[in-house]
């Protein structure tokens, strides 16, 4: 063998051994979203989010496991074209068997949760969201990891009935779909404890193929003369449509829903006529500059790579859910799925790095304490189409309180499994 | 009052995007699945018209401008497919389908790429309300029953009353006899074609401001023309009409009375029957 030959096989070898090694120092974490299509809307902000929150750890050499030893985050975004439970589980067999990822953040639609439930236990992937869906003691690798949807449905309309008791008739505007007759259940759920003073006047889903015709849908919910009108299952283009077609009925009260782009809501409705009735409970909005100096300097990252019309608050949504795996690899010194959920199971709270201490709840619901319930900022407009933080719900102490009104009207509307 | 206004607008935004298609196909025999990326075409040009001209020439002359724009770019696109795929395959439909389907993910790549996957929002040209006894109706969505009705007497017009609408009539009744009479059916396609893909363009151009923008926002319309076409009778454009305003009242009254979840399963429901009943269609003639 000559010189040349040697130094060949030595350089490979090398090269294959560093490879490997650099392939066990990388987190991979998998983003399971619509990346095309009409929902890409939700998918492709979500994805990015996900995307600057590994990049903030990878500019500086990686994420500090328990040892101190940093791993870059290698982000995968795959589609579920629009969330079909079928096309959820393929992306999982694609991130999990082909690609080997060991996080996953995905919807917490119930239906995509469940055909996927079997899949990440078997491989101990830990797969979050940003919020709690089809949870249970015999998927301890199905996680909620901040209070999100759909529960933070259910607070926000508490909130508003609880802190504007001028509110007596509510209107509940869902879509006909897994996620739309959740949110229906967890709306119910947060009037449940309000019901001797309101009552809910509308709670008719609607087919999503007709949000075309916003006028049409809209006549009757103003029929049905609500003081609060709460809505999840719009795109952001469509809210604002709503929004449009209820004021020019002459709608006067307040809207509700998870989110809202006010960017596209103000192209329609000038922001002093909705300034203090819209309000959100996203998990975190990061454009709001005051409830956590991280997160917004991650809205400033956002629209510096990708302009201020592309913001979308779930990007921070994502991004919040993401600190809360975050939290777990810097405790663990096995930053795998099964090493990260121990880490953040040896508890029963959680040192989360947006939130504070927050608990691991949700046995009621789901018969297992997968669910970190962090507190929820709820925001309201203000007259130039941005948005500010109202009031902060201590999620745990309101479901102490109310969850012997609110766990009937979840189990009427099929959301809890708990036995 | 509000209900018969909202069964009004919901009519006239059914036969906006349904005539092109009905015209396509009635005088051709061939699907254009790449209708509904023409009609998001439209919308995206009246877009870039809006968002670049309205602070210098105001809302209303810059939507149509971009109107005007939107007829011009998918016309020139009806050409394209004509030149393209319709005529080098012939008399094969399927084959014709098979390609307009292709060039619609063709196009919507291409639009996403350049605007992005997530929807925008034309600003109403037009703000504000009409009252009609205590009924509301939005100006942008009195631009839409206007265009409509324009689009559908314009189109009668043409047909009953041109040379050009003549050879038309008389290609959809027996393209062999229209040959064997004379007429270059394949000129007479052609400008079908271009006519069909600029109603689609205009119909965008109307919708755009009423609706959220979104690369994919044609393929979701598409099937309701389908089933409107189909139900009126494939390729009679007055078919078209009356089953545009069939829909329009039932998909208005369903939402109204708390059955909106059922739209997609009545309209497939009522397509069915109509097929199983009458299969040319309500005012379909039999092949």
């Amino acid at each position: 063998m000559n010189m040349l030959t040697r130094l060949l096989i030595a350089g490979a070898l090398a090269g294959a051994l560093g490879t490997s090694a650099a392939a066990e120092d990388t987190i991979k974490v998998g983003v399971v979203q619509p990346q095309a299509g009409e929902c890409a809307q939700w998918g492709v902000p979500i994805t990015r989010g996900v995307q600057i929150w590994a990049e903030e750890f990878n500019a500086n050499g990686g994420i500090a496991d328990a040892t101190g030893k940093k791993h870059k985050i290698e982000v995968t975004g795959y589609d579920n074209n629009c969330y079909t439970a079928g096309d959820e589980l393929n992306a999982f067999r694609r991130a999990i068997l082909d690609d080997k990822v060991s996080f996953i953040l995905q919807t917490f639609t119930p239906a995509s949760r469940q055909a996927v439930a079997e899949i990440t236990t078997e491989n101990k992937v830990l797969t979050t969201s940003y919020g709690a869906g089809y949870l249970g003691p015999k998927y301890p690798f199905l996680i909620g990891s901040v209070t999100g949807s759909p529960a933070s449905y259910m607070f926000l309309v508490s909130h508003l009935l609880e802190s504007r008791p001028e509110i007596k008739r509510v209107a509940i505007v869902t879509a006909d779909h897994s996620f739309g007759q959740a949110a229906l259940a967890y709306y119910k759920a947060g009037l449940a404890p309000y019901l001797d003073r309101a009552e809910i006047v509308y709670s008719q889903p609607y087919d999503p193929a007709s949000t075309s015709d916003m006028l049409g849908l809209a006549t009757p919910v103003m029929a049905s003369n609500p003081d609060l009108i709460v809505e999840l299952g719009f795109t952001p283009g469509q809210q604002a449509l709503f929004v449009e077609a209820m004021e020019q009925l002459g709608y006067k009260g307040l809207y509700g829903s998870e989110g809202w782009t006010m960017g596209l809501v103000t192209e329609r409705v000038p922001a002093a006529e909705v300034a203090g009735r819209i309000f959100s409970a996203y998990v975190v909005d990061a454009s709001e500059p005051n409830f956590s100096p991280r997160v917004s300097a991650f809205y400033k990252t956002y629209v510096e790579k990708f302009g201020e019309k592309e913001w979308s608050a779930l990007a921070s949504v994502a991004y919040a859910a993401m600190t809360t795996i975050e939290a777990g690899i810097q405790k663990s010194s096995d930053p795998t799925g099964a090493g990260v959920r121990d880490a953040l199971f040896a508890s029963d709270t959680v040192d989360q790095p947006l939130f504070g201490p927050s608990r691991w709840g949700g046995s009621e619901i789901f018969g297992a304490n997968n669910w970190l319930m962090t507190p929820l900022p709820v925001y309201v407009t203000d007259d130039k189409g941005g948005v500010k933080v109202t009031a902060v719900v201590d999620v745990a102490a309101w479901w102490n309180a109310h969850k012997d009104a609110a766990l009937p009207a979840l189990s009427e509307g099929g959301q809890v499994s708990a036995k | 009052m509000q209900i018969l206004l909202n069964c009004l607008s919901l009519t006239s935004f059914y036969l906006c995007f349904a005539l092109g298609l009905a015209l396509v196909f009635g005088v051709m025999r061939i699907i254009n699945f790449a209708h509904g990326e023409f009609f998001m075409i439209g919308a995206y040009a009246t877009y870039l018209c809006i968002s670049t001209l309205s602070p210098q020439v105001g809302g209303p002359v810059a939507w149509a401008i971009g109107a005007i724009v939107a007829a011009a770019v998918t016309g020139l696109l009806g050409l394209v497919l004509h030149r393209t795929m319709v005529v080098p395959l012939g008399d094969k439909p399927l084959a014709i389908f098979i390609s307009t389907l292709a060039l619609s993910y063709v196009i919507q790549t291409i639009v996403v790429q350049i605007f992005g996957p997530v929807g925008l929002s034309i600003a109403p040209p037009m703000r504000g309300v009409v009252n009609f006894g205590g009924a509301i109706l939005p100006a942008s969505r009195l631009v839409v029953i206007g265009v409509a009705v324009v689009l559908a007497a314009g189109l009668w017009v043409f047909l009953m009353r041109s040379e050009a609408g003549r050879r038309i009539r008389a290609v959809a009744q027996n393209p062999r006899g229209a040959l064997l009479q004379g007429i270059r059916t394949e000129k007479v396609g052609r400008l079908t074609l271009i006519l069909g893909s600029s109603i689609a363009g205009i119909c965008g151009a109307a919708m755009g401001p009423i609706s959220q923008i979104s690369p994919y926002m044609g393929a979701g319309t598409l099937w309701k023309a389908f089933i409107i076409i189909i139900v009126g009778g494939i390729g009679n454009i007055w078919g078209a009409v009356a089953a545009a305003a069939i829909f329009g009242v039932l998909d208005t009254l369903m939402s109204q009375f708390g059955a909106g979840r059922f739209l997609a399963l009545t309209s497939a429901a009522v397509m069915l029957f109509v097929l199983s009943v009458k299969p040319s269609g309500l005012f379909g003639e039999k092949e």
